[in-house]
């Protein structure tokens, strides 16, 4: 015993580190959690607090239900509006439009689907966006190539 | 209908999430698993022909765990976020484990290092004057006690370091197998097998790592190689990459023979996508080679002189080190690059150089260690002293 000092003295260190970590994590605990779940309850709340920026899939009908009706018979219909049209709240405020509705029509939007890729079944059309557009190397892709031929009504009845 | 479903079928396989850093994250974490295997032979089994690397052992498995959690933290999206997953683990997650196994496993290093260098420490604060004194003082924990009482105190309690440290290593690396095999949606991972490979490459590359450093620090220090110490290490690599080879050719050969509906994928995989490190790299320059080079070293030992076994000797580690890393790379990427539903292949996957979790980054990550271990190596010397070194069996 006499020789273990040193023995003794880590494991109360050791001990000391533990109890440190154990009443540390206590404080860094988020309050709220594990109250209703393995989660910060508080967070529900924060989230709720939110303006909602999307608006419901059908949410665009109500104004637009020609194109809603051509859309839904199309190859795009799963595609939500708000994927190429910007987000419902900055159109419409309190159910009416205070702006106009802003159009990605960056060809790198349509490539996200339209890129060839080999594990992407084959019933979505693909492409080689450079090859389908016959550019020499270096040259870049415009940044509206896709909608020059395949214009909105292509789109929205194709 | 078949248009209502395709959000949910795309593009889930088409991307390769796990990058070049979640290969070298279990290959970090193998050769801290491996080389504290090394250690514990000496430390627990009574291997005393390992006495000369027992030490370097140690402390380079102490290096690379100190690294470990950076190739994680670099492929993170927010790494202020890592700790989360250590302050509120949910024990239904697999990945919740790393927090208390890898503590643990930190403690258990970090007290047996302490330990083995008592010793030195002492000594060396002894020499030394002012602030370095205190530090080393502190370290220490103020007991200035190396009579033969204190360092049979300290050996007794090193034995069951490593004795308990031997579960904590199979768990640390089996873990890390664990989290591919329970993929139960890759047929390429999902395997009972996985952790049980994992941890023997682990434990290869381990061996092979301290070859190296053992080889390398010998010759940095103009130090006699302890041939029975370098044997050894070559039988027990030799041992260690044969079951390894052994269990990977197994996976697949079941896998090929029971012809279930996952060779469809895994077979052009194999034959095709990752043919050249998988059955080029990993079977035969890393497997075949290394296992007739060390069968030289170990069943003809007696023709060979001892330059003659250490280069050899040398060459195989080092093969095998590549053997592990392309094992790594074929798990985590090849598993990566077919569909989940079986329907065909992405791209390959080439890692870039300069990003967050490309070449250079890795590089710099697996550099470090290796500061750490020459850092160490300055202020406290890895290589057994001569006194012990004569004890043990030059």
């Amino acid at each position: 015993m006499e020789h273990t000092k040193h023995i003794w003295r880590a494991a109360f260190l050791l001990i000391a580190v533990l109890t440190f970590v154990i009443v540390g994590r206590h404080f860094l605990v988020p309050k709220s959690f594990g109250q209703a779940g393995y989660y910060r309850y508080d967070a529900l709340f924060e989230h709720m607090d939110k303006e909602p920026r999307h608006g419901a899939p059908d949410a665009c009908a109500d104004c637009h239900d020609d194109i809603a009706a051509a859309k839904a018979s199309g190859k795009h219909a799963p595609v939500q509006c708000e994927v190429c049209h910007d987000v419902l709240s900055s159109h419409i405020k309190d159910g009416d439009k205070f702006a106009d509705m802003r159009i990605n029509r960056n060809w790198e939007l349509c490539a996200y689907c339209h890129q060839r890729l080999v594990g992407r079944p084959a019933l979505i059309a693909q492409v080689d966006i450079r090859e389908h557009l016959e550019l020499a190397s270096g040259q870049a892709i415009p940044a509206e190539a896709c909608v020059q031929c395949h214009d909105k009504d292509a789109i929205h009845h194709p | 209908m078949h248009a209502q479903s395709l959000n949910f079928l795309f593009p889930n396989d088409v991307h390769i999430m796990w990058s070049l850093m979640i290969v070298l994250y279990p290959y970090i974490t193998g050769l801290v698993a491996g080389a504290f295997i090394v250690g514990s032979l000496y430390h627990v089994f009574g291997r005393t022909e390992l006495k000369p690397v027992s030490r370097l052992a140690m402390v380079a498995s102490l290096s690379f765990l100190l690294v470990a959690t950076l190739p994680l933290l670099a492929h993170l999206g927010h790494p202020e976020r890592a700790l989360n997953i250590v302050i509120t683990p949910h024990f239904t997650s697999a990945m919740s484990a790393f927090g208390m196994i890898y503590a643990m496993y930190l403690i258990l290093v970090v007290l047996e290092i302490w330990l083995l260098f008592r010793k030195e420490i002492i000594e060396l604060a002894q020499r030394s004057t002012g602030l370095k004194r205190a530090i080393l003082k502190m370290v220490a924990l103020g007991v200035y006690d190396i009579s033969e009482e204190a360092r049979r105190a300290d050996h007794r309690v090193v034995k069951v370091l490593a004795a308990l440290g031997i579960p904590a290593a199979c768990i640390l690396h089996g873990y890390v197998g664990f989290m591919f095999g329970s993929v139960k949606a890759n047929a390429f991972w999902s395997t009972p097998l996985m952790p049980i490979i994992f941890l023997f490459s682990a434990v290869t590359s381990g061996i092979a790592m301290i070859i190296i450093l053992y080889e390398t620090l010998s010759a940095v220090n103009g130090r006699k190689i302890s041939g029975d110490c370098l044997q050894s290490l070559a039988g027990y690599l030799w041992l260690f990459a044969t079951v390894t080879v052994t269990l990977e050719i197994l996976e697949i050969v079941s896998l090929s023979y029971a012809q279930d509906e996952e060779w469809l994928i895994v077979g052009p995989l194999i034959r095709d996508k990752i043919a050249f490190s998988f059955i080029g790299i990993q079977m035969v320059f890393g497997s075949l080679i290394p296992f007739i080079l060390l069968g030289i070293v170990v069943t003809l030992k007696r023709y060979l002189t001892a330059g003659m076994r250490n280069v050899i000797t040398f060459i195989a580690a080092l093969i095998l080190l590549i053997q592990v890393f392309s094992m790594r790379w074929n798990v985590v990427i090849g598993g990566q690059i077919f569909s989940k539903s079986g329907i065909g292949f992405r791209e390959n996957y080439i890692p870039e150089l300069g990003t967050r979790e490309g070449v250079a980054a890795a590089l710099c990550i697996f550099l470090i260690p290796f500061l750490i271990m020459g850092a160490f190596n300055r202020l406290l010397p890895l290589a057994v002293e001569d006194g012990d070194a004569k004890a043990g069996s030059h």
